[in-house]
């Protein structure tokens, strides 16, 4: 919304506010008036003002209901011999299409995505008939992007069995996805306000091995924040392994401390390498005395935790191979015994499938003692995951056998008790956008790059297609999608960027809306409320350089224009921005906070800071810059958070505390 | 307060007059003022909330989530201001401009007619629908896509059309300033 808007709407809220709460209710409204009129069912009422009360024009009256019920038993009738008639007649070989045929429903067939097995020995030879089938493409995507179980060298000198994953690597666009698909409530760093729980990693100075360390600080008051406590998750002294914490969360006073493990194990005269992933639960309704109430350790390298409704999901995934034990993921739940998914909820990918699983597990975490509920779908890994509601959804990409590539997206139930996959669908090309669903309708929207072009799609909650618009930016590489309520925009362009918006009110029927030249919707960016879009963005085609935030107004989808901008000059470290958590965002008092590695060119100096800007009133004011490192020394801050008018800057080393309003340093905690 | 009202609705939903009563209290003047916006009449705007009031306790059953319970309810509003508006045009309120008459009718409304008068002659020159949205949106600060589920209608729409009615009740306001 522009300023002019804002302003204009804040005046009449002044004013309606003023008068609603100044407002004589006449007596007829009273609530004891109406009380009495809705318990004596007062059909008077009606008769008084000389206007209907029911929505359906049908007078309260017990004959009216009856005839109102008659009237409805027909009206479904009616529809039923119509749709039967429909059915009749329609040509038996064509389906019932609402939008454009899709060409990839005349190819596949959707229905068939999907194998179950009725016992273990089942599943057993289902994944060795994976396992046997022919190798499609030799390359091998990067560790970064897949778990992978790889043994290393064996005892008698002679390399054990690999498998070859079936499709090429991902494109970096769906990487990315992969890499941002943390819930953005899941980081390094978390605060309740009052406290910072921040991973740290050290060393052990007698085995050499690394620590992993979260560190409790009380933050308030500021000058005399000091550590309570330090939950160690790896002390560095097991020889076994290494744990490696890869996310914070907090909910409820629990923190929630996810690591990734590595476990050597001998099996048939070969040594293998065991990556697993295990979820820890604090209390820590008292800070200085975190107390581990749970722990889930589960096959398969961490892929994302989510929170579904009640449930803690952890998803992790893993290769297959013909070593013994790795066909079907267990879990264990505070070093108990192994426990398997039922038959019933192990599933299997008919189309190409490859030798790896998705493994999810749900805990629920308003009583750890009831019993967690897991899945696995044996045949991807997985290119992006995405949750609402009570669903979520997995994207797998693969190569079909006609050369193409190809998507299918699942869609699992999570409940307190069962994780279960209830819908899937299928589409061609690789996915260019994150998944995104439609808060009002529950539609599932995205957009897939074929080799021609690109196409959005549109489906139901129940994974039905509902529409879609094929042949966007043919022939070139799409940049960003964002779906903003019910507009999709979507940026391409070789050399400066053309964003394309559609119209997604109608999802049977997306509309395109406009198409700009507009520089907003690639590079990080935030949502900052429904109209407001902020972007981040390193320029290197000045001298200096120039870091360039930029707001823009979305308010009328068919001219997006930008509000304002503002610009940094100097030498800086572009990797900051590589993770849109490093951004801080408080919305409560309009500032974001930007990293910034400057650099001395001739003294080779760097100096690591949180630049602190306010985007009120739709325009962009710088507040100040904070240094939290004076000499780089590949310490920088790459998280900050605000409690009052506190501003902390974290990096590995240190936490440091300046006062916002006085715009000056208050002091600083070591962490290692 | 949220935790509040889903509990009053569930009751509600059982039968409960009193906890229905109770949820009315929360909403009443809100919705007698976005009733006396539309309809422009005190007679219809209390006929509008009765109506809403009734109907509302009578399909509570068919509200499927607890928490939706004022959008839905302003969409019953909604409905029954149009209703009476398109039934009784002819007993829309003029606004006089003349200083007697004014003073007569001041003394009528229950609302204060010193404050509201350049605010109502401003709303009078938006279209119905602008005015749902504006007063929608300032009453009970909804966001567009909350709009347009009550309304029936994009939110594209629903934010195209806010636009366009600021930028008209500000040209209005500045008007009358000058």
């Amino acid at each position: 919304m522009n300023r002019k808007d804002k302003q204009t709407l804040d005046v009449l809220k002044k004013e309606f506010a003023s008068l609603a709460e100044n407002a004589k209710i006449p007596e007829k409204l009273s609530k004891q008036n109406v009380v009495g009129l809705i318990e004596n069912n007062n059909s008077d009422f009606s008769d008084k003002t000389g206007l209907i009360i029911d929505l359906n024009n049908a007078k309260n009256t017990k004959k009216a209901k009856t005839y109102s019920a008659i009237r409805r038993t027909a009206g479904v009738a009616a529809m039923l011999f119509i749709t039967i008639v429909c059915i009749v007649f329609l040509n038996s070989s064509s389906r019932v299409t609402i939008i454009e045929s899709d060409p990839v429903s005349n190819k596949y067939n959707a229905d068939n995505m999907v194998k179950y097995a009725s016992s273990y020995e089942e599943v057993e030879k289902a994944v060795q008939e994976i396992l046997n089938s022919p190798v499609v493409s030799p390359e091998k995507p990067t560790s970064s992007q897949k778990g992978e179980q790889t043994p290393s060298t064996s005892v008698n000198g002679s390399s054990p069995q690999t498998q070859k994953p079936a499709v090429s690597p991902l494109p970096s666009t769906v990487v990315n996805a992969v890499e941002r698909l943390t819930d953005y409530d899941a980081d390094i760093i978390k605060t309740d306000g009052k406290y910072l729980y921040i991973v740290a990693s050290g060393k052990n100075a007698q085995t050499g091995r690394s620590v992993e360390q979260i560190k409790i600080l009380k933050a308030v008051p500021a000058d005399s924040m000091g550590i309570v406590s330090t939950v160690v998750l790896d002390d560095g002294t097991s020889s076994s392994g290494g744990e490696n914490c890869i996310e914070i969360c907090l909910k409820n006073n629990i923190l929630i401390a996810v690591t990734s493990c590595k476990a050597n194990s001998v099996a048939e005269n070969s040594v293998y390498e065991k990556k697993t992933t295990v979820a820890r639960f604090y209390d820590i309704s008292d800070p200085s005395n975190a107390k581990l109430i749970n722990c889930i350790e589960q096959d398969g390298t961490y892929i994302t935790s989510k929170f579904l409704g009640n449930s803690f999901c952890l998803i992790t995934s893993s290769s297959i191979t013909s070593s013994p034990g790795t066909a079907i993921p267990s879990f264990r739940v505070n070093s108990g015994a192994s426990v398997y998914p039922e038959t019933s909820k192990i599933y299997f990918a008919a189309n190409s499938p490859e030798a790896q699983y998705i493994f999810i597990t749900a805990t629920n975490f308003s009583d750890f003692s009831a019993p967690v509920a897991c899945s696995a779908f044996v045949g991807s890994n997985g290119n992006m995951f995405y949750s609402s509601g009570n669903a979520l959804f997995v994207a797998r990409q693969y190569l079909s056998d006609q050369n193409l590539v190809m998507t299918e997206i699942y869609r699992f139930s999570v409940t307190g008790n069962s994780v279960a996959l209830n819908g899937s669908a299928l589409v061609e090309g690789s996915l260019a956008s994150e998944l995104s669903v439609d808060k009002t309708t529950n539609c599932i929207r995205l957009v897939a790059t074929n080799k021609d072009s690109s196409s959005l799609y549109i489906f139901s909650s129940d994974m039905q297609m509902l529409g879609n618009y094929s042949g966007l930016f043919p022939g070139e590489k799409i940049k960003s999608v964002k779906f903003i309520e019910n507009e999709c925009y979507i940026v391409a362009g070789e050399t400066a960027d053309t964003t394309m918006i559609l119209d997604l009110s109608d999802p049977v029927q997306p509309k395109k809306l406009d198409t700009v030249s507009v520089n907003g919707f690639s590079d990080a960016s935030l949502l900052l409320n429904e109209t407001t879009l902020l972007k981040v963005s390193i320029s290197k085609d000045t001298e200096p350089s120039k870091i360039v935030i930029s707001l823009y107004d979305l308010s009328n989808p068919a001219n997006v224009t930008s509000i304002d901008t503002f610009e940094f000059f100097g030498e800086f470290d572009a990797s900051l921005f590589s993770d849109i958590r490093s951004i801080m965002y408080s919305p409560e008092n309009e500032i974001i906070g930007i990293p910034i590695v400057s650099y001395d060119k001739e003294t080779g100096t760097g100096v690591s800071s949180y630049a602190l800007l306010s985007f009120s009133n739709g325009q962009i004011s710088f507040v100040n810059k904070f240094d939290h490192n004076l000499d780089y020394s590949e310490d920088a801050a790459t998280r900050s958070t605000l409690i009052d008018d506190i501003l902390y800057t974290i990096s590995g080393e240190k936490v440091v505390a300046f006062s916002i309003s006085e715009g000056k340093y208050l002091t600083s905690i070591i962490l290692k | 307060m949220s935790a509040q009202i889903n509990e009053l609705v569930t009751l509600a939903k059982g039968g409960d007059a009193s906890a229905f009563g109770d949820l009315y209290e929360i909403y009443y003047k809100e919705m007698y003022c976005y009733a006396y916006y539309i309809t422009g009449n005190e007679e219809l705007a209390q006929d509008a909330v009765s109506d809403t009031v009734l109907a509302a306790f009578k399909q509570i059953d068919s509200l499927k989530k607890p928490e939706a319970f004022k959008g839905w309810l302003f969409k019953i509003l909604c409905a029954a201001c149009k209703r009476q508006y398109t039934a009784n045009r002819h007993k829309q309120k003029l606004i006089y401009l003349d200083d007697e008459k004014n003073s007569d009718i001041q003394e009528q409304n229950s609302f204060d007619f010193e404050l509201s008068l350049d605010l109502r002659n401003a709303l009078g020159i938006l279209s119905k629908e602008e005015q749902e949205i504006v007063l929608l949106s300032v009453l009970s600060n909804y966001k567009s896509h909350e709009i347009a589920s009550i309304l029936g209608c994009p939110s594209v729409t629903v934010r195209s059309k806010l636009h366009r009615a600021l930028k008209k009740l500000r040209k209005h306001l500045e008007e009358k300033e000058v």
